[in-house]
């Protein structure tokens, strides 16, 4: 209802939610490895001015770092935000994105591609990949977004002063899954796996379906914890902000649940 | 280990609830504001200070329908006074004889109310006092503590779901207990101050209950007087429980308006808002009405009720009980290593870990006592009734020993695992 599509909290979340969202895919998914291909590539996704992200495959791992200014093969610039969220939702006359190394940025550019449209086809509502395949994209997809609001959108900012702070630590039962999110740096820091301190509240959903139904938006929460689908242990205020600003992140990624995931070129 | 903690029935009706029911149970009862799956769900029937749940679990009621049930549950009293209504008829094309006499009775009980009207529940006394004082004052800012609960409309309420930053354009906030942060959202009210709505201590969820500092609320009221505002007192949670005159006095101001529901009808659905005589002409002018609100059964309910609390000096009981209680749990959890805070006023106590801001030690600590046939909610304070007595009290007190006792053990464990 009153999600404001701004253009740099978007392409936050594409640089630091949808693209990372690729490493548990990648470790979970032989088909998304196939179409990687067998040879190491690395390639940025950078504004210029603004945020980036760096994607770098090995053959068998892929590892996504939006910290990481080593030298890559090919860096894709975009001027504005608005730029690259052109090109990720794929939007009719979108500008492709300058090209500023990179002999085989053609190849590295299609494999990537590849390996997106292979995202977008286990994350896309109702895909009928293994939820396992899709909870840990999903959770990954989840922890970024939330790293991107804090740092971007203007109505959390303005949160996050009121908001309970501290460690949360998301996990899916059933598989070895899970992610934390620390709201008390700003931005907010998240990372893959169990938290190394002891968080304060820890959110657990009983099995890939239920996170996933959480993450498309498609869970009663009340009657989630109610039923014991989802298991909030700690600090339920701290819980409950992550949760309404998740709700948030949907509004920009399910703007209208026309579409799941935003598209590369 | 006790019986208790046989939830079967209740996760039954929920799974059922939950197919039917956005939430399953929605509001301040859902079970996802307490320990899911290890507290009790649904109720079956109470008396006194006990109830039952559906799986036949027995408890001490600490929570008192979350502040309703003041006297006891099924009081034979108060029941008796409704059903001799009942009998008569509750809803009709007019309002009945009940309406004067308990706005009689409640006007000489409250100390500054010169009239009163009636509702059903909190919210709707908080928004309509909230029209009366801008229709009052023709002004638009409304100055509420941040984090104070006010009901569930959209100017107020705690959720997020379906509201417009338009809900909220002309609402200023400020910190409890801080009159430099009030200063603050005057001046930015300016002008166009209209009202300050307060509760008479402050007592959100999630943290130690906090009475008004020294001077706090005379420097409000000395603050609104001279601006020309209006002080509404959400007297909902806490009133007919510290002072029949109305909790201001136990706390030292007055307001302009105040709300009242909790207490008011032992568990029959009526609200009320009291007010000076210099707001009635506004107050004539906002308009109120439900389809309900004219009960005579609930208003004959509330008759009785203010009666008995009169006549039983009921708050003084309660604050004794409540102390009673505080003083036992703190000794209790010190001598099983645990250092907690009772805050709060004595008849609507919350107890805290020291130090503990996850609030795992009160959701265990609350699972143990309801496996030990005690309601206490790990997030919400507590509310005291008349049928808590020295008895109630002790049996509460050795269900407290062994929770804590209980806890050290299941801490320890948790740490070496």
């Amino acid at each position: 209802m009153n999600s404001t599509w701004h253009e740099p909290t978007l392409a936050a979340i594409h640089l630091w939610a949808v693209v990372p969202a690729l490493e548990p895919l990648l470790a979970n998914d032989p088909a998304a490895r196939e179409v990687a291909g067998p040879s190491p590539w690395a390639l940025r996704l950078r504004i210029a001015g603004g945020p980036s992200a760096t994607v770098r495959w090995d053959g068998k791992r892929m590892q996504v770092n939006s910290e990481d200014l080593a030298p890559v093969d090919a860096v894709l610039t975009f001027l504005t935000p608005s730029h690259l969220n052109g090109m990720f939702l794929r939007t009719p006359g979108a500008i492709p994105p300058f090209t500023l190394r990179g002999l085989f940025r053609l190849e590295m550019t299609r494999r990537f591609q590849a390996v997106m449209d292979r995202l977008e086809s286990v994350l896309k509502p109702g895909s009928p990949a293994e939820d396992t395949l899709r909870a840990p994209a999903m959770l990954r997809l989840a922890a970024g977004g939330l790293r991107a609001l804090s740092a971007y959108d203007q109505e959390v900012r303005s949160e996050m002063a009121r908001m309970p702070r501290g460690l949360a630590e998301f996990v899916v039962e059933g598989i070895n899954c899970a992610a934390w999110i620390d709201n008390s740096t700003d931005p907010w820091t998240v990372g893959t796996g169990r938290s190394k301190a002891s968080p304060d509240v820890r959110i657990t959903f009983r099995d890939s379906e239920i996170a996933i139904a959480a993450f498309d938006n498609r869970l009663d929460p009340n009657a989630a914890l109610g039923l014991c689908q989802v298991r909030v242990d700690g600090c339920l205020p701290l819980a409950e902000a992550l949760n309404h600003t998740l709700e948030r992140m949907q509004g920009y990624l399910l703007p209208s649940q026309s579409h799941a995931i935003p598209q590369p070129i | 280990m006790p019986s208790h903690n046989q939830y079967k029935q209740s996760r039954s009706l929920f799974e059922r609830a939950a197919a039917v029911i956005p939430g399953g149970i929605y509001g301040h009862t859902t079970p996802a504001n307490m320990v899911p799956g290890e507290m009790p769900y649904f109720a079956e029937r109470g008396s006194g200070c006990r109830y039952w749940d559906v799986d036949g679990n027995s408890y001490l009621d600490y929570m008192c329908g979350y502040g309703p049930i003041v006297l006891g549950h099924v009081h034979p009293e108060i029941e008796e006074a409704a059903e001799r209504q009942r009998r008569d008829g509750d809803c009709f094309n007019h309002p009945t004889a009940r309406m004067v006499e308990l706005a009689e009775r409640f006007t000489g009980l409250v100390d500054f109310a010169d009239w009163a009207v009636f509702g059903k529940n909190g919210s709707d006394m908080t928004s309509w006092a909230v029209q009366v004082a801008r229709e009052h004052t023709r002004r638009k800012k409304l100055l509420m503590v941040r984090g104070a609960y006010h009901g569930t409309h959209a100017w107020c309420t705690p959720g997020k779901g379906g509201l417009l930053p338009e809900d909220r354009a002309h609402i200023i906030t400020f910190e409890w207990n801080d009159a430099a942060s009030f200063e603050s959202a005057v001046k930015i009210a300016g002008d166009d101050f209209a009202a300050v709505i307060v509760t008479p201590y402050h007592h959100p969820l999630y943290t130690e209950n906090l009475l008004p500092a020294p001077s706090f609320m005379q420097t409000i009221e000395a603050s609104w007087h001279k601006r020309g505002a209006v002080l509404i007192l959400d007297d909902i949670r806490a009133g007919f429980r510290l002072d029949l005159a109305g909790s201001h006095r136990a706390f030292g101001f007055t307001p302009d308006l105040a709300c009242y529901c909790k207490a008011l009808g032992n568990g029959h659905p009526i609200s009320a808002t009291a007010g000076r005589a210099s707001l009635k002409a506004a107050a004539g002018r906002v308009f109120l009405t439900g389809s309900y609100w004219n009960g005579a059964v609930a208003m004959a309910a509330a008759m009785k009720n203010l009666e008995i609390l009169e006549r039983d000096q009921v708050p003084a009981h309660l604050e004794k009980m409540g102390r009673l209680l505080a003083d036992g749990l703190v000794s209790a959890a010190e001598r099983h290593g645990w250092k907690i805070t009772m805050s709060g006023p004595p008849a609507i106590p919350f107890l805290t870990f020291n130090g503990e801001r996850y609030f795992y030690q009160n959701q265990a600590f609350s699972v143990e006592m309801a496996k030990r046939g005690v309601f206490f909610h790990p997030h919400h304070n507590w509310f005291l009734c008349a049928a808590h007595g020295p008895e109630e009290i002790a049996e509460t007190l050795v269900a407290a020993d062994e929770a804590f006792a209980s806890m050290k053990a299941v801490t320890q464990e948790s740490a070496a695992a």
